[in-house]
C-alpha cells in the first residue's frame, strides 16, 4: 500500500484558488494567522488518512504500519531541513510540542561550563524573555537584553556575543521585522564561541531564503503557525545536541540499559529531545503543510508574492485611516496598530462582532511593548494564505466604520 | 451593576449552554469582586458590553454610542427589575404553598391556585397606592401580609380536624353514623365552584363515605352595596341557620335541601338558582323563592313565618358571626370552598377521584 496514496500529486498541488480552504465561511475573516494559521484540506487528508489507514507507533514495532510511520516521519525530517537548506549530516530534526517547548528543552539542558552569558533582544516573545531569564538561574551567568534596530537587525557588539548563548526571533510576532544581520550575527557568534538559538516560529512559512542563509545553531519552530497541526519542531546542529546534558528522559530513547545507567543511540541523537511517543499523525500533517506550501499558487501568485500584495493592501488602508497609529515601518503579513479612538480590546470585540478575527493586547511581548515603549494594547492583523483581496477590503471597511462611528 | 445583569442573564442561559455558563462564571466573579468592594481585574463587565455594542457600532451607530452611554442605566433598571421579580416569585410560591394561591389578596388572578372563590383582604394594590398617594401604607401592609403568611405556615403541615370547628347544631347530609369519619365543608352559597364541589361529592357518593357537615360563610366585599361577594349570600345563610331549630322528619335537613336546590336547580330561566340568585334577583325575590321551598319541603305557612323570623332574628346573627369567627379567625382560609377530611385540608374544588 502506498501510504500517500490519499496525498495529492505535485499536478494536483498546484492551485489557483482557496478551495483548499473551501470550509472557511465567506462571512468569517480569520486574521490571526501568526498565532495559528488555519489548516488546508490536504493537511487534514494526511492526519486523517493516517489514523484511518496506518494509525500505528513509529520507532519501535516490526509491522507494516509501523514502517509506514517511519517513512513518513523520515521525510517530514527530510522535508524541513530541504525547506531550510541544510544537510542531514550537519542538523537534526526533533518533534516537540511548540516552539517555547522546544526552546526550554534545547536552554534547559546546556552544559554550564562552555557559557559566559545569555543574549537575548527587547522585542522577543515571552517563548525567549522568560526561559532565558530562568538560564541565567539554572547556569549563574549574566544575561544582556539587547536592542532591535527597526529593520529587525540585532544591535549588538562583539563584547555581547563572546561566549555567549543567543536567543532571538527571526521574525517578530509583533510587526514582522526580520534579523537582517542574522548571517553575520551567527559568524560572529560563533568566532567567539557562542551559539544561536534562532526562534523561528513566525518564519518558516513565509521567505525562508534568509533562514537558508544563516548558519544557527538550533532552530525552533511550530507546526501550527506553519499551516500544519500543532506541533513543535527543533532542528538542531548534532554538534550542540551531543554537548546537551539530558534531563528529560523516557520511552524512545534508549540504546542500551543497565539497573543504573544508559545509554542514547549513537545512530539517532535526535531522540534525546523526543521522550515519549511522538505525535506521528501531527508529523505526518506537518510534512504534508510543507509540500502544500511548495506548490501552493494563489491567484496564480507564489505564496511570498500572494502574502506581499496582501500585506501591501493592509498596511496602504490601515495607513489612511485618521487616528490609527500603526508599529510597522512597512508592509508585512502581522500589523501591529493602535487607535486613538477606541482601545484595541474593544476593537477586537467591534470586530469580532462582525466576524472579523483580529488578536488584541501585547502579544506575549510585554517587556517592549509595555514595559520599553509604553504603549496602549495594540490590535495585530496577521495574515495568511487563506486570505483573499476581499477579506482585507471587508476588514479595512470595517475597521473605518468602527472608528469613525464610535466617535 | 452591569455584572451582576450579566450574570443573571448568562445563568439564565447557562441553562442551555455550555459557553453562557463559563460566562456566568465570569460575571459570578467579577459580582464578587464587586460586592467585596474590589475592582473587577479580569475586564468582563468591558468585554461583554463591547460584545453587546459591536453588534451595532457598523448597522446602527446610533444606538451603538446610545448603548455605550447608558448601558450600566439599562443594567440598573434591568438588575431591579430581576431581583423584583425574583423577589415577586418567592413570595408568590410561598403563598402557593400556605394559601393554595400566589395571591392571597387577588385569588382569583392566580391560575395555578385551582377554583376557588377568594375572600379579599380588602389590601390595595401597589398601582392603586400609587394613584392614591398612599405607598406607605402599602408598603407596611405588604410586610404585614408576608408576615401572617409565615405564622401561617405551620397551618400547611397540620393535621385538619373538622370536630375542631363544627357546633352543636351542625346538620350532616346523610344521618350521622358514627362509624364514618366527618368531613366538613365551609361554602358560601353565591359561589359556583362551592356548587361545583357539591356536585362533585355527589357524583363520588362522597357523603356515603362521610358524615358531611358545613360552615357557611358569606363571603364580604366592601366594595359592594350589599357589603357581600354575592349580594343574596348573608340572606341565604341566615335562612339555613334558622330552618335548622324547625328540623322536619326527612332523611335529608331542609338546610341541606336548600342548598342542593340551590346547587343543582334550575329556575324557570333555565338557569341555575344560584346564578338567578347572584345576577337577577333582588333580596325580597330571593326569600320569596326560599319561602316557597320551605313549603314545598313540608313546612306549613306558620312554620314558615316563625322561620323567617328566626332568620332575621339576633340570635341567628349572632350565630353567623361566630361561624365568620371560626372561618376568619381560626380556619383563616382565604378562598373557599375549604373541605377537610381524613386531616387533610384543600382549600379549593376538587375533583370526583379524590372524593371516593
Amino acid at each position: 500500500m502506498n501510504i500517500f496514496n490519499n496525498h495529492r500529486t505535485k499536478e494536483q498541488l498546484v492551485y489557483t484558488d482557496r478551495k483548499d480552504f473551501s470550509f472557511v465561511s465567506d462571512s468569517d475573516v480569520y486574521l490571526d494567522s501568526a498565532c495559528q494559521s488555519l489548516r488546508p484540506q490536504p493537511v487534514l487528508d494526511a492526519m486523517f488518512s493516517y489514523f484511518q489507514k496506518y494509525n500505528a507507533c513509529g520507532g519501535r514495532v516490526k509491522y507494516e504500519w509501523g514502517k509506514q510511520v517511519d517513512e513518513a516521519v523520515e521525510k517530514a525530517r527530510v522535508s524541513i531541513l530541504k525547506r531550510l537548506g541544510k544537510s542531514p549530516k550537519e542538523y537534526g530534526v526533533a518533534f516537540t510540542l511548540n516552539t517555547t517547548y522546544g526552546l526550554n528543552l534545547i536552554l534547559n539542558q546546556l552544559p554550564g561550563r562552555i557559557y559566559k552569558q545569555i543574549v537575548t533582544s527587547e522585542i522577543e516573545h515571552n517563548s525567549v524573555f522568560l526561559p532565558t531569564m530562568m538560564l541565567v538561574k539554572k547556569l549563574g551567568i549574566p544575561r544582556v537584553v539587547l536592542k532591535r534596530e527597526q529593520d529587525g537587525s540585532l544591535n549588538y557588539t562583539k563584547e555581547n556575543v563572546a561566549q555567549a548563548v543567543i536567543v532571538v526571533n527571526a521574525t517578530s510576532n509583533i510587526d514582522g521585522r526580520t534579523l537582517r544581520n542574522a548571517k553575520v550575527l551567527a559568524s560572529d557568534t560563533h568566532k567567539s564561541g557562542g551559539i544561536l538559538i534562532v526562534d523561528g516560529a513566525q518564519s518558516l512559512v513565509h521567505d525562508t531564503s534568509l533562514l537558508r542563509e544563516v548558519d544557527f545553531d538550533a532552530l525552533c519552530f511550530s507546526g501550527h503557525k506553519t499551516y500544519g497541526p500543532s506541533l513543535g519542531v527543533v532542528v538542531i546542529k548534532k554538534t550542540l545536541l551531543e554537548l546537551l546534558e539530558l534531563s528529560f528522559v523516557g520511552g524512545g530513547m534508549v540504546e542500551k540499559l543497565e539497573t543504573d545507567s544508559f545509554s542514547i543511540p549513537i545512530i539517532d541523537p535526535v531522540s534525546k529531545l523526543e521522550p515519549g511517543l511522538q505525535d506521528f499523525a501531527g508529523i505526518i500533517g506537518l510534512s504534508s503543510a510543507l509540500d502544500w506550501l511548495d506548490m501552493y499558487k494563489p491567484e496564480g501568485l507564489s505564496v511570498v508574492e500572494h502574502t506581499q500584495r496582501l500585506a501591501q493592501m493592509t498596511f496602504d488602508g490601515l495607513s489612511s485611516i485618521e487616528g490609527l497609529h500603526l508599529l510597522n515601518s512597512e508592509p508585512s503579513s502581522t500589523i501591529s496598530f493602535y487607535s486613538e479612538n477606541v482601545d484595541a480590546h474593544r476593537l477586537a470585540i467591534f470586530l469580532s462582532q462582525q466576524h472579523i478575527m483580529t488578536r488584541s493586547g501585547y502579544f506575549c511581548c510585554h517587556y517592549y511593548l509595555q514595559n520599553v515603549k509604553k504603549y496602549p494594547p495594540l490590535l495585530r492583523v496577521s495574515l495568511g494564505l487563506h486570505n483573499t483581496e476581499s477579506d482585507i477590503r471587508k476588514f479595512l471597511e470595517v475597521t473605518q466604520k468602527i472608528i469613525s462611528n464610535i466617535k | 451593576m452591569f455584572c451582576i445583569a450579566a450574570f443573571i442573564v448568562f445563568l439564565i442561559l447557562g441553562v442551555f449552554s455550555v459557553r453562557y455558563r463559563l460566562l456566568a462564571k465570569k460575571a459570578w466573579y467579577c459580582v464578587g469582586r464587586k460586592l467585596t468592594f474590589r475592582p473587577c481585574d479580569i475586564g468582563f463587565r468591558e468585554e461583554a458590553k463591547d460584545v453587546l455594542v459591536g453588534k451595532f457600532i457598523v448597522t446602527w451607530p446610533r444606538f451603538a454610542r446610545f448603548l455605550d452611554r447608558w448601558i450600566e442605566v439599562f443594567a440598573t433598571i434591568f438588575v431591579v427589575l430581576s431581583v423584583w421579580s425574583l423577589l415577586l416569585v418567592l413570595q408568590s410560591s410561598l403563598n402557593l404553598f400556605v394559601y393554595d394561591t400566589c395571591n392571597p389578596k387577588d385569588v382569583e388572578s392566580c391560575s395555578l391556585g385551582g377554583e376557588s372563590c377568594g375572600i379579599s383582604s380588602g389590601q390595595q394594590t401597589f398601582m392603586a397606592a400609587v394613584m392614591n398617594f398612599e405607598v406607605l401604607t402599602w408598603a407596611k401592609e405588604e410586610v404585614l401580609l408576608f408576615a401572617d403568611t409565615i405564622s401561617r405556615i405551620p397551618d400547611r403541615f397540620k393535621s385538619w380536624e373538622p370536630k375542631d370547628y363544627i357546633d352543636k347544631t351542625a346538620t350532616y347530609y346523610k344521618p350521622y353514623d358514627t362509624s364514618k369519619k366527618t368531613a366538613l365543608e365551609i361554602i358560601d352559597p353565591g359561589c359556583k365552584f362551592c356548587g361545583k364541589l357539591f356536585k362533585n361529592m355527589k357524583s363520588a357518593g362522597f357523603e356515603d363515605l362521610y358524615n358531611v357537615t358545613y360552615i357557611p360563610y358569606a363571603i364580604p366585599d366592601p366594595n359592594t352595596p350589599s357589603g357581600f361577594k354575592f349580594p343574596n349570600s348573608k340572606l341565604i345563610i341566615s335562612y339555613l341557620e334558622a330552618v335548622k331549630k324547625y328540623p322536619l322528619e326527612s332523611d335529608v335537613p331542609t338546610d341541606w335541601q336548600i342548598l342542593e336546590r340551590l346547587f343543582v336547580g334550575v329556575s324557570t330561566n333555565g338557569t341555575s338558582y344560584q346564578e338567578d340568585f347572584n345576577l337577577l334577583y333582588s333580596e325580597e325575590e330571593v326569600e320569596a323563592i326560599l319561602v316557597k321551598w320551605l313549603l314545598e319541603m313540608g313546612y306549613d305557612e306558620g312554620q314558615v313565618n316563625s322561620i323567617r323570623k328566626t332568620a332575621h332574628s339576633l340570635e341567628i346573627q349572632n350565630k353567623i358571626k361566630q361561624h365568620n369567627t371560626i372561618v376568619e379567625d381560626q380556619i383563616r382560609t382565604v378562598k373557599i370552598p375549604t373541605i377537610m377530611f381524613d386531616g387533610r385540608r384543600y382549600d379549593r374544588v376538587i375533583g370526583e377521584e379524590k372524593l371516593r
